[in-house]
C-alpha cells in the first residue's frame, strides 16, 4: 500500500487494519513455503517483518525496498532480532534488479504486495527478471491482492475496497500537512477536499488488484499452489520456474 | 473532437492529475540513431508534444509520473529517476536505438541529475528546451539550445490559459458556499466574477498599480461588478439586494484570485507547497571558491538568476546575480557537479565568504 509507505511507524499497523489482521498469517505462510537454507530475495521488504521468519528457516536473505525510510526501519529490526549476518538490506526499486543480481542467483524470490503497485508493463518486466535470477526449480512467491472469483464476491470486494482506498488516499494527501496551526489545517482540509476527491477519481489508483495468474505469468513459470486469504481477495501463489535442462 | 473536449476539460480542471498510460510513442520513421525524448504521463503534455513532434523522426518515452506536468512533478517528487528507469526497462527502447542518450525536458532539472541517471540506468541525459514548440528547431540545430529556449516566457496566450486554469481550481474549491447561501444564482455569479478578475489580473498584472496582487485584484473588482450587474440586469432587472450580493461576491472572489495569483504564474512557487507540504525555502548562492564555471546552473535556471564573472586568475565563475528572480525550484542545487551552489538557509550562520551580488 503506497498510502502507508512514507510513514514506516504506521505501516505495519495500517497493513494489519486494511487486511483485518490476515497479513500476519500471510507472512508465516510465505516463510513456510521457502525451501530450507535457501538464497532468498525479498523485493519490497517494507519494514522487514518477513526477514526474521526467513532467517529462522536458515535462509540467506537479500532484501530491497525503494524507500530509504523503510530500509532504515528494516535494518533496525534486523539488528534488534540479531539476524544481521544472514540478511543484507539494500535501497533499490524493483525495476533495478537487472543490474543488481546475476542469473541463477536465488532459490526463492518473494514479491509480497509489490505487483499490485506496478503497471502491467512493469509486472511483465519484473516477472521476466525473476525468471532470470531464479535457479531452475526455484520458487517465486507472489502474495497480493487479486480480483476475487464470482460476481457477488467481486461486488462485495469493491464495496469494501473503495472506502478503504478513499481513506488511504485522503490520508496520504492530508499527512503532508506540516502546518502546526490547527485553523490553517481545518481551512486546508475544507478547501482542498473537493479537489482531493476529484483527483481520487481521475488520478491513478494506489493499487490495482491482479487478474488471473495465467494472464501475466511468463511461460517459464508454473503455478504450484494457491492459498486464499481474506476470502480470496488476497492470495499467495507459489510459482515454480521450469527446469529447462530436462 | 475528443481531443478538443479533453483540452477544454483539462484546461478548467488543470489542478487535478490527468494520467495516461506510460508507453513508447514512435514519430515518423526513426532509425537506430534517432533522438529519444522523455516526458511525463500527463495526458495534456503528451497530446501537445504529439502535435509538435508529428513531422519528426524520433522516439518519445512517456514516463510514469502520476499524470502531473513536468515541472510540478519534478519538484513534488512524482517525476524522478525511478520513473525514467521504469520506462526505459518496460519500453524496450534499448533494443531500438544504438546510442544511450536521452533528451530531457529542462524543467525536470529539479529532480533528474544526469550523473545519477547514468550510474543507475546507463543512459546519459541532456536537457532540451523548456517549451514543446521549440523542440523541432532544437532537433534541427543539432540539439543545441538557444538562450531563449532555456528561459521561461509568459506570453498572453499562456496567461489566458493559466487564468482559466486558476479560475477552475478556485471555483471547484470555493463555490459550495455561495451555492448553499445564494443558490444557483450566487454560484454562477461567483464563477463569472472569478473568471473575469482572473483573466484581467493575469493579462495586466505588471501594468496594474498596487504593491500586492490582492490590491491589484481589488482594482479589477469594479469591472467585474459592472459586468455582473449587466448580466443580472439583462435577466431580471436590478434590485438593491442583487447589487449588494453581487458586490460582496465580487469582493470575495477578487481577494481569492489576488491571493492565489502569483502561485499560478511561472515566477513564484505556490504558497501552498511551503505552508502545507513543508517544502523547504531556498536562498541560493554560489561559493566562488568551489565554482568550476561549468555553466550548468545558468543553463538549467529557468528564470535567469546566474551570471558569469571574470576572476583575476583568468577563471570564469558564476554568481547569483538576480536573487529576486529565483522561483526556488532547486534545479541548480541538484545539478551542480561540485557543491558550489548552496542553500543559505541550510548553511550555518550564513558564512561571510559567500558573495551575494
Amino acid at each position: 500500500m503506497k498510502a502507508f509507505e512514507s510513514v514506516p511507524g504506521r505501516y505495519d499497523l495500517g497493513m494489519r487494519l486494511v487486511t483485518f489482521g490476515e497479513i500476519v498469517e500471510l507472512r508465516s505462510e510465505i516463510a513456510a513455503e521457502v525451501p530450507d537454507n535457501a538464497n532468498v530475495l525479498d523485493i519490497g521488504c517494507g519494514t522487514g517483518s518477513l526477514l526474521p521468519l526467513l532467517a529462522r528457516r536458515g535462509a540467506r536473505v537479500v532484501a530491497i525496498d525503494k524507500s530509504p525510510e523503510m530500509v532504515t526501519t528494516a535494518r533496525e529490526r534486523a539488528a534488534a532480532e540479531e539476524i544481521l549476518d544472514s540478511v543484507s538490506i539494500k535501497q533499490s526499486t524493483a525495476m533495478e534488479i537487472d543490474r543488481l543480481f546475476h542469473e541463477n542467483q536465488f532459490d526463492a524470490v518473494v514479491l509480497s504486495l509489490v505487483m499490485s503497485e506496478l503497471t502491467d508493463d512493469e509486472q511483465t518486466w519484473l516477472l521476466n527478471q525473476c525468471a532470470r535470477i531464479l535457479k531452475p526449480n526455484g520458487v517465486l512467491l507472489v502474495a497480493d491482492e487479486f480480483r476475487p472469483d464470482g460476481f457477488f464476491r467481486r461486488v462485495a470486494f469493491s464495496a469494501l475496497r473503495f472506502p478503504l482506498h478513499l481513506i488511504a488516499y485522503l490520508y496520504t494527501q492530508i499527512k503532508g500537512l506540516v502546518t502546526p496551526n490547527w485553523w490553517w489545517k481545518t481551512y486546508y482540509v475544507i478547501v482542498e477536499l473537493p479537489l482531493m476527491l476529484l483527483s481520487f477519481f481521475v488520478g491513478e489508483p494506489l493499487t490495482a488488484p491482479l487478474a488471473e495468474p495465467h494472464t501475466f505469468l511468463p511461460n517459464t513459470f508454473r503455478v504450484v499452489s494457491v492459498k486464499h486469504f481474506w476470502s480470496g481477495a488476497i492470495r499467495l501463489l507459489k510459482i515454480q520456474k521450469a527446469d529447462l535442462s530436462q | 473532437m475528443k481531443d478538443f473536449l479533453l483540452d477544454v476539460l483539462q484546461l478548467f480542471f488543470r489542478m487535478i492529475p490527468h494520467p495516461t498510460k506510460p508507453r513508447l510513442i514512435t514519430f515518423g520513421k526513426p532509425t537506430r540513431q534517432s533522438p529519444v525524448l522523455v516526458t511525463v504521463n500527463s495526458s495534456l503534455t503528451v497530446r501537445r508534444l504529439s502535435k509538435v513532434l508529428k513531422d519528426e523522426d524520433c522516439y518519445l518515452l512517456v514516463a510514469p509520473a502520476g499524470g502531473i506536468n513536468v515541472w510540478c512533478g519534478s519538484v513534488g517528487g512524482h517525476f524522478s529517476i525511478e520513473s525514467i528507469i521504469s520506462i526505459i526497462k518496460t519500453s524496450g527502447i534499448e533494443s531500438l536505438v544504438n546510442h544511450r542518450r536521452l533528451i530531457l525536458p529542462q524543467l525536470c532539472a529539479p529532480a533528474i541529475n544526469s550523473k545519477e541517471l547514468n550510474a543507475r540506468a546507463g543512459w546519459s541525459g541532456q536537457f532540451g528546451p523548456i517549451r514543446a514548440e521549440d523542440i523541432p528547431e532544437y532537433l534541427r540545430n543539432g540539439k543545441r539550445v538557444t538562450t531563449a529556449m532555456t528561459e521561461i516566457s509568459y506570453a498572453p496566450k499562456d496567461r489566458l490559459e493559466m487564468a482559466v486554469a486558476m479560475s477552475g481550481s478556485i471555483i471547484v474549491r470555493f463555490s459550495l458556499l455561495p451555492l448553499i447561501i445564494l443558490g444557483w444564482w450566487g454560484m454562477t455569479r461567483f464563477a463569472a466574477s472569478v473568471l473575469c478578475s482572473a483573466v484581467v489580473l493575469h493579462l495586466l498584472n505588471e501594468r496594474l498599480p498596487g504593491s500586492t496582487d490582492t490590491r491589484k485584484a481589488l482594482l479589477v473588482s469594479p469591472l467585474a461588478i459592472s459586468l455582473l450587474i449587466l448580466i443580472s440586469w439583462s435577466e431580471y432587472g436590478v434590485s438593491i439586494w442583487s447589487l449588494v450580493f453581487v458586490a460582496a461576491l465580487t469582493m470575495i472572489s477578487t481577494v481569492l484570485v489576488g491571493n492565489a495569483h502569483s502561485g499560478y504564474t511561472p515566477f513564484k512557487q505556490c504558497s501552498y507547497s511551503r505552508q502545507f507540504y513543508g517544502y523547504p525555502p531556498l536562498k541560493i548562492d554560489i561559493v566562488t571558491e568551489a565554482c568550476t564555471g561549468c555553466t550548468l546552473c545558468d543553463w538549467v535556471c529557468p528564470v535567469d538568476c546566474f551570471a558569469p564573472i571574470q576572476q583575476d586568475n583568468n577563471r570564469t565563475t558564476f554568481i547569483m546575480a538576480n536573487p529576486v528572480n529565483c522561483v526556488e525550484c532547486g534545479a541548480c542545487l541538484v545539478q551542480c557537479p561540485t557543491t558550489a551552489v548552496v542553500n543559505l538557509y541550510e548553511t550555518p550562520g550564513h558564512s561571510p565568504e559567500l558573495s551575494c551580488a
